[in-house]
């Protein structure tokens, strides 16, 4: 239990360095990027209004001045204010940051409804060339077509023909919900269809692997039923490569979400981050780059922590 | 032996037992938990029994402040709250707004009559010291306006009894009614500004067709008619859903599906092509006075383009019919400083205008930089890469190598714009055209304009030039912006191109709308209050 607190306490305390780090490198980042707040928004205006701008804002300080009050203020929970609306960001993240976590969500269940099992068959079947090689063809292609060419041909085929699914019409939960699972399907497929190829290749290879261990001829020889030995042997050992395959995918979901929340206009975390990017809004852009951090850091902390239970000898690592 | 040698083969009856009914109920069930506790955009965009037209547009309005905005994706929605005292017809001619007439009573001095009964949306009543205090504001240094060349150097603005203004300029200034009909003059509830009740940097609140209901950043605002508007009976749709579609794609899909009414494509080479033939979509191409300029440093000490002579190769090698037909899809007319729309440049007679390689080779000879290279700095924009490549093309035919680098809008700007000299030796951007030729003339005078002079050279005659141009009216000025036109065009410091015209597409089935053909200040719901659900 002891070895256990402490492999806990030691993940709790890299996350938060690696957040200190993080937050550090994004602020110097975003500020050393070429074209400032006040230049973007005031490309051709007199020196004059650009200055009046930064001074508003407090950007003609020193970087750490301005780092330090940035952290002081977020370690109280304010996370600032948008340079270009003057409203809190707080604000705007309590409709956004929802938007984003579904989207997730129902991408992270799709791409395992769908992949985990398709791996599973394709492994457990891996000397059936024809199953075998459909799954993994599938998995192949999947992974292989970006989510922006799946978006615009689903951007054209649903907006050709009605299908009874919407494009580029967000609806949001609490006015309708029919509209809002019809506005949320296609972005979350989308989104999925990596999470689908991957889970598909993790969980063959994983399978394949497993089958070929001697306690699996055993389980045979001592005459296990194969709904025994897949319980039993197979998907219990395929949980740590599920794992860290659900980590590498999450982490991959905040990326893809940008992308997809743009074609489909989404307003969610994704669309957020990159107008801030590009109109220079600092406070957006720092602190949506550390939420999204946060997020990524408790989830392979938690993969970690979980590798740790699931298999012990792990935690004297 | 192998691992194949070793596996068991088991089947998918098998695997099917094995995935129990439970263990995926128990996984949809707490999924479908999750999301359903995730929140959506608060605020409902659509009033029942109000009509609502939604329009999707690529960007964002990221200034408010209507006397320093200076981005034409803040100029859209501010046109929709504010009013100024001129506007525009369709031809680009000066129409009353809130002043119903005026009269120029000297060369350096012009007399308003303010329209009564205009009211603000808040109900208040626009009073003549909303507009003089506007003005004023505009010239204020504090204001920090970018307007206040373009509208010429103000020696005062008074009241004139109850309903009149007078403004008297330190020099004749023939652009005046022309640069008061651009957003940067709206008239502004000045009582509210000066107390501070009202910031005029974060919210929006003017005599216009609408006012603001709600905004949610990146995404939407929402307009509500504005109930006090001075025109009787306008306008005569209620409200208005802006949706921000950065996506082309995106906005063509929601035409096609009619989720939209309307949609703006700003300089989208494709959006017309790919719009065709799309049921019940009508397709507006604006004629614009807004342009493409090619621009070529000659104030960097180590710009090759210091010299004039192979400043002058480059633009010889334009092919301006070329760029409008495979870099803008059709879309675009060649122009000089002043487009075609103002019918004051007569192209044929400019020195520089059109391809002309041999001469252009004899130049590059002259000039001594045969086999030179030079980085072309566009933005990330479609149709910047696309002209920069077909310039590319042009100037590879005299031997020279353009090596194009696309950054994002900042850096763009910071090298372009803000560093003086310059960090770049050739790169492409656009100006507007307004609705006096004169106006963007002012970017080649780098004293006055502020964020060329880290690429413009300073040239007298050019200067004394646009100072004719701003002050002379009348007959004369056909000669003198004639004159000019050939100027800017010889120094080929700053190369015009083509018109940067607009695409604007609604649903012909759903809204009946009058769009404008002609437009000079990004204004592209010019009419809206017309405009008809059907």
């Amino acid at each position: 239990m002891t070895q256990l607190l402490k492999f806990i306490a030691f993940r709790v305390g890299s996350a938060l360095l690696t957040l200190i780090g993080v937050s550090i490198f994004i602020f110097l980042a975003i500020h050393m990027l070429p074209g400032s707040f006040e230049d973007v928004l005031a490309p051709r205006g007199p020196e004059e209004l650009r200055q009046q701008i930064a001074e508003k804002f407090g950007l003609n300080q020193p970087l750490p001045i301005q780092y330090a009050k940035w952290l002081g203020s977020v370690a109280t929970g304010d996370l600032g204010i948008s340079l270009i609306t003057q409203d809190p960001i707080v604000d705007s993240f309590a409709s956004r940051v929802p938007v984003t976590i579904e989207l997730a969500l129902l991408a992270t269940f799709t791409s395992a409804v769908i992949g985990i099992p398709l791996g599973l068959w394709s492994g457990l079947a891996h000397r059936r060339a024809g199953v075998s090689g459909i799954a993994r063809v599938l998995g192949s292609f999947i992974m292989s077509v970006p989510d922006f060419v799946i978006a615009s041909v689903f951007l054209f085929v649903f907006s050709r023909y009605s299908l009874g699914l919407t494009v580029g019409q967000w609806v949001p939960f609490q006015e309708d919900f029919g509209g809002h699972i019809r506005s949320i399907i296609l972005p979350a497929v989308t989104l999925s269809a990596v999470g689908i190829g991957l889970f598909i290749t993790t969980t063959r290879n994983a399978v394949i692997g497993i089958l070929s261990k001697d306690y699996i001829m055993a389980a045979l020889a001592r005459g296990e039923e194969p709904r025994e030995i897949v319980q039993g042997h197979v998907l219990r050992n395929i949980s740590n490569p599920l794992v860290t395959t659900l980590s590498i995918y999450l982490g991959y979901l905040i990326g893809g979400a940008i992308i997809v929340e743009y074609v489909y206009s989404v307003p969610g975390m994704g669309r957020f981050l990159v107008q801030g990017l590009l109109n220079r809004d600092y406070p957006i852009v720092q602190a949506t780059v550390l939420v999204i951090a946060c997020a990524v850091v408790f989830i392979n902390m938690t993969a970690d922590i979980a590798y740790g239970l699931i298999d012990p000898r792990l935690r004297k690592g | 032996m192998t691992n194949e040698h070793h596996s068991a083969d088991l089947s998918a009856e098998d695997l099917r037992s094995a995935l129990t009914r439970r263990s995926f109920l128990r996984t949809a069930a707490m999924t479908g938990l999750a999301a359903a506790s995730a929140t959506g955009v608060p605020g409902a965009l659509y009033a029942q029994g109000a009509s609502t037209m939604t329009w999707a547009k690529p960007l964002e309005t990221t200034m408010l402040d209507p006397h320093t905005a200076i981005l034409g994706s803040s100029w859209q929605m501010l046109h929709l709250v504010y009013d100024s005292l001129i506007d525009v017809d369709e031809e680009l001619n000066p129409i009353p707004a809130i002043a119903e007439s005026w009269e120029q009573e000297s060369p350096t001095s012009y007399l308003f009559t303010i329209r009564s009964g205009v009211k603000f949306s808040n109900g208040a009543d626009l009073t003549i010291a909303d507009v003089v205090g506007s003005l004023k504001r505009v010239q204020d240094p504090a204001t920090g306006s970018w307007w206040v060349r373009p509208m010429g150097m103000i020696d005062d603005v008074v009241a004139v009894g109850d309903n009149q203004v007078r403004v008297t300029l330190q020099e004749p200034h023939t652009p005046l009614i022309a640069a008061l009909a651009a957003t940067m003059c709206s008239i502004l509830p000045m009582s509210l500004v000066e107390s501070g009740e009202l910031d005029v940097s974060k919210d929006m609140l003017g005599s216009g067709p609408y006012k603001i209901v709600s905004h949610e950043q990146d995404d939407n605002w929402v307009l509500e008619r504005n109930p006090h508007y001075y025109q009787q009976g306008l306008p005569k749709i209620d409200r208005i859903v802006v949706k921000i579609v950065p996506s082309d794609n995106t906005r063509i899909a929601q035409l096609r599906d009619g989720s939209i009414d309307i949609a703006s494509f700003e300089a989208s080479p494709d959006a017309g092509l790919l719009l065709r033939g799309v049921a019940n979509v009508e397709v507006n191409v604006e004629d614009v006075t807004n342009y493409y300029i090619l621009g070529l440093n000659a104030v960097a000490e180590d710009s090759p383009f210091k010299d004039i002579k192979l400043r002058q190769a480059v633009a010889l090698t334009l092919d301006r019919e070329l760029i409008a037909n495979i870099a803008l899809g059709g879309g675009g007319q060649p122009t000089a400083v002043m487009a075609p729309a103002h019918k004051a440049c007569d192209t044929s007679k400019l020195p520089l205008f059109g391809q002309d390689l041999d001469r252009a080779r004899q130049l590059l000879a002259e000039s001594g930089n045969e086999d030179l290279s030079f980085e072309l700095l566009v933005r990330n924009i479609p149709a910047d890469i696309q002209m920069a490549q077909v310039i590319a093309q042009g100037v590879a035919k005299i031997g020279l190598t353009a090596n194009i680098a696309v950054v994002d809008e900042g850096i763009w700007v910071q090298r372009a714009w803000i560093d003086n000299p310059s960090k770049f030796e050739a790169m492409i951007t656009w100006y507007a055209g307004y609705a006096d030729p004169a106006i963007s003339t002012l970017w080649w005078n780098p004293g006055v304009a502020g964020f060329t002079a880290g690429h413009v050279e300073n040239n007298d005659d050019i200067n004394a030039a646009i100072d004719a141009a701003y002050q002379t009216g009348g007959e004369a000025r056909g000669a003198v912006l004639q004159n000019l036109c050939a100027k800017i065009d010889e120094s080929a410091n700053v190369i015009p191109l083509v018109t940067r015209q607009d695409t604007i597409a609604y649903r012909s089935d759903k809204l009946k709308a009058k769009l404008a053909h002609l437009e000079g200040y990004v204004h592209t719901l010019r009419n809206v209050e017309t405009f008809e659900l059907m």
